[in-house]
């Protein structure tokens, strides 16, 4: 059985160490300078030192070059290109042409991931892009679970899905959460991610969504961890071909944990279906224990019903 | 130096929700409108058009000089291509223009289906610097609409960079988040934004609090509901940066504001072009769009990323200070009595204001009323009644009557 690649995002280089030894084939990391949402901000150096260490350990590192370019960041982002395209980085992932048309002109031979959140939603825009030089998709995690697989049986590059951590469902180039506070007169200090900030809609107290800036403006994540644990074999009988846990705002040995249970998972499966079905509630349950509260753990749009 | 009259005025683009409100925006000075199809729009609520009044609005706008583009911008799944091909068939056979479009399957699929129609790459796609609009334009379309994200001074940078039609928004309302990169409508309502189910969940109150501290609930909620932009103030550098179609948003506007919004937009860009070293603002053009539109007013991007001050935050919408009262049907000079269509209670001693495409707006007692059957009426209720009116200034058929509330 095709064994799909287990892929988990990393904060810093502590933590790249601890995600190879649970078991990542492939870690994605970025600096918020280019990428969207990363979980920590790698310096050029802590970048080499990254693909040093995963590439000696048989591990692929993926960058995040995803945020939304303007004339501004051009130089910067081609020099970036011409750095990881030195670096042999296993791919760069993109979320609008920008990217592409200065990856052909300095480091057309850096493979391309298309990460464009919630725009990736059907195979024909994939294949599209695959014709454009993309040798994956992340698909967008508000598709559910038949048309993932539909979408896998026609597509022409590789298929990425997420099945563990928070989504991202908003974002804004304007610094909203600053804005507010400076409109209640509250001494601000940056409100990123450590502060732990959430929303709540006014009619539903109990759900809680995280919310941060970083320089790519506003970022709001859903209210709970996706995980899709249960329904892995679905998805590994599809042939998807890349796994990903969203690790943000998860501590390291908790990130730890959750690859661990994840490769088992895969392993057990792609060992024996049988023995992975009697351990799948053994797992959930570890899975559970490390949960914090108020976020819970659910299967996302994967079968949910959608209207317009 | 002196500089003559601009020769090739940009395009003002306006929104028309029905057919209705297609021919006012085109009267009152819309040089193309835009429309909604029965699917592969992002406003599924919408009054949409079918194929048969696509033929129809393309006749009228045509017969104008005026074009009709079709958004057809939802970011599409699987199930959504299959109708594609016919849909663009259809439109191209009604006469269209251009489409609207976001998703590059339905650009693929267009090219191939119904190579007629122009292509114009929707805001939907946040495209953001000048090497982005240079690989759209190599795929094909003839017209990129820009992010609301970008600056006036990006905009020269593009147009400098790439030879291609930049089509920016000038007013109306605003996403809050990047156009696209924003489904709170699917996790707050299980409606699909990307595909017309939009439920506006940024405008919803909020509150904010952090795991680190003690929570205390704020009497101010936090919100993510952004002032209507409005540039009507700043278009010469508009035009001077050389963007080519201007839009305004709002295809579930009414005809009053579309009317009122697209005929000041058309008298300042007459204005200017006309004459651009003479030119001056005036302060009319503003006051009457403040008539008809209900929501403070931001510059959005153009002068830099928008702060607490382009937000609304308990400021509630207002309502427009005027009502849309009455639709002018025919005007007899002899008898100084005006024929109008009802579309808001008309009583005796209001004082009621004209308008229309070309026209000096005015102000006007109404002093005696007659209904259809030419009796004395002090109050004119119905929506729609016809309804008579002494008026001792003249106003053409399709001018407006609207009275303050």
């Amino acid at each position: 059985m095709q064994k799909p690649e287990l892929l988990c995002t990393a904060a810093n280089l502590d933590e790249i160490h601890h995600l190879i030894n649970a078991g990542v084939d492939a870690i994605n990391i970025g600096h918020e300078q280019f990428g969207l949402r990363v979980s920590g901000n790698f310096s050029r150096e802590e970048t080499e030192k990254a693909i040093q260490i995963c590439h000696e350990h048989h591990v692929k590192v993926y960058i995040s070059t995803n945020a939304l370019f303007h004339n501004g960041q051009l130089e910067e982002l081609e020099s970036y290109l011409r750095f990881l395209a030195a670096l042999h980085a296993d791919a760069i992932i993109f979320g609008e042409p920008t990217v592409l048309m200065l990856a052909r002109k300095v480091a057309p031979n850096l493979p391309l991931h298309w990460n464009p959140e919630m725009l990736c939603t059907n195979v024909e825009t994939i294949n599209y892009w695959g014709t454009k030089g993309a040798t994956r998709a992340y698909l967008a995690r508000e598709l559910n679970m038949d048309s993932i697989l539909e979408i896998k049986e026609d597509a022409e590059i590789e298929i990425q899905v997420q099945v563990f951590g928070p989504t991202c469902i908003f974002q804004s180039r304007r610094d909203l959460v600053a804005s507010y506070q400076n409109y209640l007169g509250e001494n601000n200090d940056s409100p990123g991610k450590e502060k732990r900030l959430y929303l709540k809609e006014e009619k539903r107290q109990e759900v809680c969504y995280p919310v941060y800036e970083d320089r790519n403006g506003t970022n709001i994540l859903s209210a709970e961890d996706l995980c899709i644990l249960e329904h892995l074999d679905e998805l590994i009988d599809g042939g998807i071909d890349s796994f990903q846990i969203e690790g943000i705002l998860r501590t390291t040995e908790e990130l730890v944990k959750i690859v661990t249970v994840f490769r088992k998972a895969i392993d057990s499966y792609c060992l024996d279906p049988q023995t992975y079905r009697t351990q799948i509630a053994g797992w959930m349950e570890q899975l559970r224990a490390i949960q914090p509260a108020k976020r819970p753990l659910t299967t996302g749009f994967y079968f949910k019903e959608q209207v317009f | 130096m002196t500089r003559g009259p601009i020769m090739n005025k940009p395009e003002l683009l306006a929104p028309a929700g029905n057919l209705e409100k297609l021919k006012f925006a085109i009267q009152y000075g819309a040089n193309a409108v835009y429309i909604g199809g029965q699917s592969l729009g992002l406003r599924a609520n919408a009054d949409n058009f079918s194929f048969a009044e696509m033929k129809e609005a393309t006749d009228f706008a045509h017969h104008h000089g005026a074009k009709v583009f079709v958004a057809t911008n939802i970011i599409a799944h699987n199930e959504d291509l299959h109708e594609v091909d016919q849909f663009m068939k259809n439109i191209e056979k009604a006469g269209i223009d251009a489409i609207i479009v976001a998703d590059p399957a339905l650009i693929e699929r267009t090219k191939q289906a119904a190579p007629s129609v122009e292509l114009h790459l929707s805001t939907q796609q946040s495209t953001t610097s000048w090497p982005s609009v240079q690989f759209w334009k190599e795929e094909g379309v003839s017209r990129v609409v820009l992010a609301r994200e970008v600056s006036l001074q990006e905009i020269r940078e593009i147009k400098k960079h790439v030879d291609i039609e930049i089509e920016t928004f000038i007013h109306g309302a605003m996403c809050i988040a990047y156009s696209g990169r924003c489904v709170l409508s699917n996790h707050f309502t299980a409606r699909d934004s990307n595909r017309g189910g939009c439920s506006q969940s940024c405008r919803w109150q909020y509150d904010m609090f952090s795991e680190l501290q003690e929570w205390e609930r704020n009497d101010t909620p936090f919100t993510m509901s952004s002032k209507d932009l409005c540039m009507i103030e700043h278009l010469p550098e508009l035009i001077d940066a050389g963007v080519d179609s201007f839009k305004i948003e709002g295809r579930m506007k009414s005809i009053h504001y579309v009317a009122t919004v697209t005929n000041q937009y058309r008298r300042a860009i007459d204005a200017y072009c006309a004459n651009p070293d003479q030119y001056v603002f005036k302060k009319e053009w503003l006051e009457e769009i403040s008539k008809a539109a209900h929501r403070s007013m931001t510059t959005g991007f153009f002068y830099g990323t928008p702060d607490e001050k382009d937000l609304l935050y308990i400021e509630r919408e207002d309502f427009p200070a005027f009502d849309f009262a009455g639709l002018v049907l025919d005007y007899d000079e002899e008898k100084q009595i005006v024929t109008l269509q009802q579309r808001n209670k008309i009583s005796i001693g209001d004082t009621v204001e004209f308008f229309g495409p070309t026209m000096e707006r005015f102000t006007w007692k109404v002093e005696q009323m007659w209904n259809e059957k030419d009796e004395t009426i002090n109050t004119a209720p119905h929506a729609m009644m016809t309804v008579k009116m002494k008026l001792e200034r003249p106003v053409k058929a399709n001018d407006m009557m609207r009275k303050q509330k």
